[in-house]
Order: C-alpha cells, then structure tokens, then sequence
C-alpha cells in the first residue's frame, strides 16, 4: 500500500483495476476485421514484413561494415525471426479465425512467445525474449505508419484506471469508453491535453505523478483521488473506505444542489441560459443527465484526430454534428468549427516547425489556407444546420473585421453551392468568437456583422496578459481579474447587447462560481461551462442579485490592481457561493481558480 | 534418429548461436526437431529454438527424420558440439 501525488486535473474518485501502459503497447492498436478485409489486413502484415526485412538488411550492413561480422550477426537472427513460419502461421490465424486486425494478432503471437521467458527466474536468460520484442517493436512501428485504421478501444470487463507515463492526443480515441475510469500520468499538468481529456470524459485524473508508470503493476487495484491530486495503490480497505465515502459526498452535493431542468433565473428575475462544453457527441448523455441549457462549445478537434490520419470526410462532420444536434433536442448547439493548432492539439496536416504556434498559422487562419479542409467541415455543418434548426457555427480566432469578412464570404460561397446542388437550407447563425484581443477591442464592429458574439476567455487571457499559464515561471501573472481583461469581457458584452445580438461565454472563468459571479456583473447571461460544473455554477447563479453583481463588479473596475480586484470580488461574492455550496466545495474551487 | 548432445558454449542457445543452426538445419530436407524434457521444438523455427532457453550444459536430443537424416544429424551435433562456430 502507498500514497503518490500529482497534480489533481480533473475532479472525482475512482477505483479501479491498472492498466499500465508504456507509450509503445499503447500503440498496437485493437479491432475486428471483417471478413472482406481479411485479404486486406494480411497483405498489410506481409508489407510490413518486406519492410522490416530490408531495415533489418541495412542494419546489418553497416553494422558489418563498423563493427565487423560478429556483430553483425546479431541481425541475421533478427532477420530469422521476421521470416519464422511460427510467427506468420501464429499471426495469420489469429487474424482469420479471430478477426483481429494484424497488429493486434502479431502482438498476441509475440507475447504467447515471450511468456516462457518470464518462467524464467534468471535475468540473463529472461533477456533473451529481447531480440524477438526488438523485431516485434520494429514490425508494429512500420504497421502504425502504414495504418489507417483508427484505433478502436480494448474490451475491458472491469473498472479500469489507466496508469502511463504519458498519453497522445491521438489516444483519445482508445481512452473514450465506458469501463475506463481513471487517467495517472507522469507527464502533463493542469492544461495538458490529458487534462481537458479528462474533464471532457469526467472522469478522475491525477497527472504529473513521478514514476508512477513504474510502480503500479498490471491489474493492481489503485484509487484515484481527482480533488486533493492523490494515487492510493493497492490501498486498506479502510482507506478505501475514506475515499468512497469522500465520492458520497462529493455525488450527493453534485446531485442535489439544484433543480436541474427548470429555468434558470436570478433572485431579481433576469434570465439566463447555462450550456455546456464538450468534446465526443457522447457527452450529451452528460449534458443532459446535468440539465445544460444545450451546448455553449462543441470542439470539433476530437473529429479530427478521430478519423487522423485521414481527414474527416464530409460525411464524418454530418454524422457526428447531427447526433450532437439531435440530442439537444431543439436546444442551442454551438459548434466551434477546427481550432487546430497551438498547446493543444497536433496534427500531421499542419504545418511543422512554427517558431511560436500559438501565434501561427492555426484555427481559423489554417482554415482559410486549406479550403478544402474548411469546406468539407462547413458543407457538413449547414446541412445539419439547416436540417435540425438549432446549430450555430463559430469560427475561432478571429483577430478583425477583414478576416470575419473572407468567412462569411467563404461561407456564403458554401451556401450558394449547396443551394445550387439542391439541398434545403435556412438561415444558419454565424459568429466569432472573441479570443483575440484585438478582436475584442473591435468587438463593436465585428458584432455589426455578426449573428452572435462568443468570448473564448482562456485564450483571450493568455493573449491579453502574453502569459502561458503552463509555465509554472510565470502562471502566478494568469489572472483574469486583471483590468484589462475584465475590460475586454465588459466592452465585449456591451458591444453585443448594442447590436442586439446574443453574447454568450465559455473558458474556464463561466465553469467557477466566483469567475461566473463576476461575468454576471460584467453583463453576461449566457454561460457554457465544463458539465461536471454546471450544477454548481448553476444553483450559485440562481441565488445571485444580478443588480448586486453589477454594483460590486463596478466598484471592483475602480481599482487598477488585479490582485487587489480578485480579493475585493472574493470577499464580495464568497458568503453566497458558501451559503449555497458549502465551505467545503466553495474552498477548493477557491483554491483552484 | 535422434541422438543427445550438450550445450557446451558460454551463452548457451541464445539468438546468434540460434541462427547459426537454423541456417544449417535449413540446408537439409529432413524434419528436425529439439527436444529437451517435455519441450520439443521445430528445429528449423529460430522462435522455437529461442523459447526452449537453453544455457551452458542443457542437454538436448535431436532428432530427425526424412531422406537426409543421417547427414543431418550428424551436422547439427558437430555444430553444437563445436558451440555454433563461436570459437572461430
């Protein structure tokens, strides 16, 4: 039994058996063949082998000619064990009787192979098992950069907690099922990609946990404690008992806070909506298990990197938006059309080697280089749109109204092409959203054109304050109760309200009470936060004085101080969100902002 | 027929020395086999021969059968006998 720690990304308790992963199984990929694929699927393994075959061959001629024959013929084994009749006869069966795709079967063969070496209680000896994991590693390198499968998940029959030292965006796709239900990584911190991962999936995570991948072995029990940053392996069953007892609490407040399905109104009456934020179509299940008022931000990144290295069709955009679509339920969809690029997500059609990718070529500015890549996401999105009534498309990283003006070009281009193709279409809104600050400085302009404005506050504080809140040396300046992004935010909602056009948010600052406390007092009224959040910023919101939040925000817009800001705002809003979520939740979200 | 033989080199049955009797007993027509206790492996599979893990002073029977057993057997013992040509 011990106790790691890491940094807490994502909240919850879980409890669950290991799966350790090093970053190399993590890539052999699982999934059934069909039988008209069969033919298919060996031919890949057999080029694979042609591959490996002439690897090997180079290897050993330049071993040979360094460090002489001897050496060399080392490869003249590994050659052997490529051509072995027991490792194709044992592959190709597993992929004809089974169905398992060829990765899958050669790694079943490999480790039935391995497993006598692990009998062996001499080290020496058990090393032997290397030179076939060596031709086997080779082999499932060249098959992963020859596949264009997407991997499909393991099939996991128990609570799983996955342990690895770190994990890709492109893991996402393996990660995303039901049995899975706890991240520890040694790599990452609060803004990884594991991170919005885990928040998007709620499930638990602790991340940046030192050697953990080590120390847990397969299949031991470990618990994963997502609000103190806490991995209990193989704990008591007293300790265990302590941690479910925390999750009782923790579901119960969740649960019961407020009533998840009526209106949301604010003691003195104003009206305001609270969406959600996700990332797989999956999570409306989430979204309306929470009661958000529809979607505020779909990130269609995860679409991407799902069909990688392909680029989603068309079709794969239509599919994916319509169920998201249809299970709003005549609800708000807000879907953010490709946001690649920057710290969070990669990509092999983007463009390698940028000196500062953050301020590159991403978002909407990649877009308009690849029209084809932007034209097949639009087409799919305005026949959704156009079929279900309540989609609204944003495009992400606008910095000015010249750029707005080549979208809504683009897209107007997009509509007269399906128009002319024969598809019905209405009137689908378009809108910006304001994460730039320039763009926020010319958010009256922008709003003239526009069906809607959303603010994006993460970036537009990152960008404001040119602060990357990952780096540790300087996260202490991100704070968004600076002025001058409390200022951006208020001539953001103003500029909105002017054009009579609807102004909603997302961005960590809608998913924290406090954060929420303040937009309101800024203006805001349509809020889209993490769901794990939702009941909470909720039921803080309905036992708020919108007139209340107006005059303290506008005493706090008197200081020029941010840090002095943050504490007058705390002060001011501290005794209702405790009043209404307990001293217990209030802290921690406190402590985390 | 079949006749024992021990392993004698340093390392034993280990990858290199494997493929050095892989290569010979490819060069006959005749089924070959190892057979250590209860394992018995294909003589002419490196896979089969490297998961019998054999170290210095395994013995081993090998066997064969088919047109050119005699000349193999007799091959493949010189071969072990002579720790894989690891001396030369």
């Amino acid at each position: 039994m011990s106790v790691c720690t890491g940094v807490a990304v994502s909240h919850g308790i879980a409890v669950g058996a290991a799966l350790v992963i090093g970053r190399f199984e993590l890539e052999v990929p699982h999934y059934r063949v069909e039988e008209e694929e069969l033919r298919a699927e060996w031919r890949r393994f057999h080029r694979a082998r042609r591959q490996a075959r002439e690897e090997i061959q180079a290897l050993r001629d330049d071993t040979a000619g360094k460090l002489g024959k001897k050496y060399a013929a080392i490869f003249d084994a590994h050659r052997m064990i490529l051509d072995d009749r027991k490792l194709s006869r044992e592959t190709m069966e597993g992929i004809r009787d089974q169905r398992m795709n060829c990765e899958w079967a050669l790694a079943k063969t490999v480790h039935r192979l391995l497993s006598v070496f692990e009998k062996v209680d001499d080290p020496y000896l058990r090393e032997r098992g290397g030179d076939i994991a060596d031709v086997h590693q080779r082999l499932q390198r060249i098959l992963a950069s020859q596949s264009n499968h997407q991997a499909k998940p393991l099939n996991l029959t128990e609570d799983t907690v996955v342990v690895a030292h770190a994990l890709l965006p492109s893991d996402a796709i393996w990660l995303h099922q039901e049995r899975i239900v706890g991240f520890v990584t040694e790599e990452g911190g609060k803004t990884s990609h594991t991170a919005i991962l885990a928040n998007a999936l709620e499930i638990p995570a602790v991340l940046g946990v030192e050697g953990i991948a080590d120390e847990v072995r397969h299949g031991e029990e470990v618990i994963v404690d997502g609000f103190h940053g806490k991995v209990a392996i193989s704990p008591s069953i007293e300790m265990k008992q302590e941690f479910l007892g925390a999750r009782e609490e923790f579901e119960r407040i969740g649960r019961g806070l407020d009533d998840a399905h009526g209106p949301v109104e604010t003691v003195d009456g104003v009206e305001l909506t609270i969406a959600a934020n996700i990332e797989f179509p999956e999570e409306m299940k989430t979204v309306k298990r929470v009661g958000g008022y529809g979607v505020g931000l779909y990130r269609s990144e995860f679409l991407f990197l799902a069909t990688a290295p392909k680029l989603p069709s068309e079709d794969d955009h239509y599919q994916a938006y319509k169920r998201i679509a249809a299970a709003a339920e005549g609800r708000r969809v807000i879907i953010r059309t490709l946001d690649l690029g920057g710290e969070k997500y990669f990509h092999k059609v983007l463009a390698k080697g940028e000196a500062n990718p953050v301020m590159g070529l991403r978002a909407v500015r990649f877009c308009l280089s690849r029209p084809d890549i932007f034209r097949a996401q639009l087409r799919g999105l305005l026949r959704v749109a156009s079929e279900f009534g309540n989609v609204w498309i944003l495009v992400p990283m606008i910095s000015g109204v010249a750029e707005w003006r080549r979208v809504r070009a683009f897209c107007d281009e997009i509509t007269s092409e399906l128009a002319a193709e024969g598809v019905q279409l209405s009137a689908v809104p378009l809108g910006p959203m304001i994460e730039v600050p320039s763009a926020a400085l010319c958010a009256g302009d922008l709003a003239k054109e526009s069906d809607f404005l959303a603010i994006g506050t993460n970036d537009l504080l990152q960008y404001t304050l040119a602060v990357d809140r990952g780096n540790r040396a300087v996260a202490y300046l991100s704070n968004p109760w600076h002025p001058a992004m409390l200022r951006l935010l208020r001539e953001t909602i103003v500029a909105g309200r002017r054009a009579d056009i609807p102004v909603s948010l997302c961005g960590e600052m809608a998913s924290d009470p406090l954060g929420a406390l303040t937009l309101l007092g800024l203006g805001l009224l349509s809020f889209s936060c993490n769901p794990v959040m939702i009941s909470e910023v909720r039921s803080v919101l309905r036992e708020a004085s919108e007139a209340n939040a107006r005059e303290v925000m506008l005493a706090a817009m008197d200081l020029d101080d941010g840090e002095q800001i943050r504490r007058f705002v705390e002060e001011a809003f501290s005794p209702l969100i405790r009043r209404v979520i307990g001293d217990e939740l209030a802290g921690r979200t406190r402590s985390e902002t | 027929m079949q006749q024992e033989v021990a392993v004698v080199n340093e390392l034993g049955l280990h990858a290199r020395a494997a493929a050095v009797f892989v290569a010979e007993a490819n060069r006959f027509r005749s089924r070959i086999e190892i057979v250590r206790g209860a394992d018995r492996v294909d003589g002419k599979s490196i896979l089969g021969i490297l998961t019998l893990i054999a170290p210095k002073g395994t013995m081993l029977t090998l066997v064969t059968d088919g047109p050119d057993e005699s000349a193999a057997i007799e091959a493949l013992v010189a071969l072990v006998a002579d720790k894989f040509g690891e001396g030369r």
